[in-house]
C-alpha cells in the first residue's frame, strides 16, 4: 500500500484594510443611494433642480432638502461632486458629505458581493457611524 | 465549507475586509477580485494603492489530504 500526499492546502484568511476613492461613479447607484438617503433622513429629493437655501441657491442632479430646510446635493461626472452650503451647519454638513459617500461605498460593495454569489446575512451601523456587515457564500 | 466575509466601512472611507473559511490562495484572488470589479461596475478604487493585509493565525493551519492505493 502506498500513502502519498496528494494536495497540500491551506485554510487562509485574511484581514484587509483599505481606503477607496469614486472616479466615474455608477450613475445608477448614486440614484439608489440618494433614494435611501431621502428615506433615512427624512429628507426630500429633487433630481435635476435647483434649491434656494438659506444663503445660495443649489443645483445639482440630485439635492436632498433636510427637514430643517437645509440642502446638500451631487453632481455625477467624474466624480462624485457634493455641493451646498455649509454655513450656519458645518458639523451636519460634513457628516452628510461622508454619509453620501460612505452609504454609495456600501451599496456599491454589497452589489458587487451580491453578484459574486454571497448573501448578505447582517448588517448594522455602530455609534461611531461605521457600517458593519457579514455576507456567505456555501461551497 | 462557508465562506464569510465580515465588512466594516468607516464614514472617512477606509474599508476593512475579513475573510474567514476561505481555501487555499481562493481568499487572496476573491479579495483581488472585488476590488477589480468594484472599480469596474462602480468606480470604488483603493486610493494610493494603499492595502494593508494581515494573515490570521489560520493561515497557518495546514490540511493534508492524503490518498491510499
Amino acid at each position: 500500500m502506498f500513502k502519498y500526499v496528494l494536495d497540500r492546502v491551506y485554510t487562509m484568511s485574511h484581514i484587509s484594510v483599505f481606503r477607496t476613492k469614486i472616479v466615474n461613479p455608477n450613475k445608477q447607484l448614486v440614484s439608489q443611494v440618494m433614494q435611501a438617503l431621502a428615506q433615512q433622513l427624512n429628507a426630500r429629493l429633487l433630481i435635476n433642480q435647483s434649491y434656494r437655501d438659506k444663503y445660495v441657491t443649489v443645483n445639482a442632479d440630485y439635492i436632498l432638502v433636510l427637514p430643517n430646510g437645509r440642502a446638500i446635493g451631487v453632481n455625477v461626472g467624474d466624480v462624485l461632486k457634493i455641493v451646498g452650503d455649509s454655513y450656519g451647519w458645518h458639523s451636519q454638513y460634513q457628516q452628510l458629505q461622508q454619509q453620501i459617500v460612505q452609504t454609495y461605498v456600501h451599496f456599491a460593495l454589497l452589489q458587487q458581493l451580491q453578484q459574486m454569489g454571497y448573501q448578505l446575512t447582517n448588517v448594522q451601523q455602530l455609534e461611531n457611524g461605521a457600517i458593519v456587515g457579514e455576507v456567505i457564500k456555501y461551497g | 465549507m462557508v465562506k464569510t466575509i465580515k465588512y466594516v466601512i468607516n464614514p472617512d472611507g477606509t474599508i476593512t475586509l475579513d475573510f474567514n473559511g476561505f481555501r487555499g490562495k481562493v481568499c487572496v484572488r476573491e479579495f483581488e477580485k472585488i476590488l477589480k470589479e468594484l472599480e469596474k461596475n462602480f468606480g470604488v478604487t483603493v486610493e494610493n494603492n494603499a492595502i494593508k493585509q494581515d494573515l490570521k493565525p489560520e493561515y497557518y493551519q495546514e490540511e493534508v489530504e492524503v490518498v491510499e492505493q
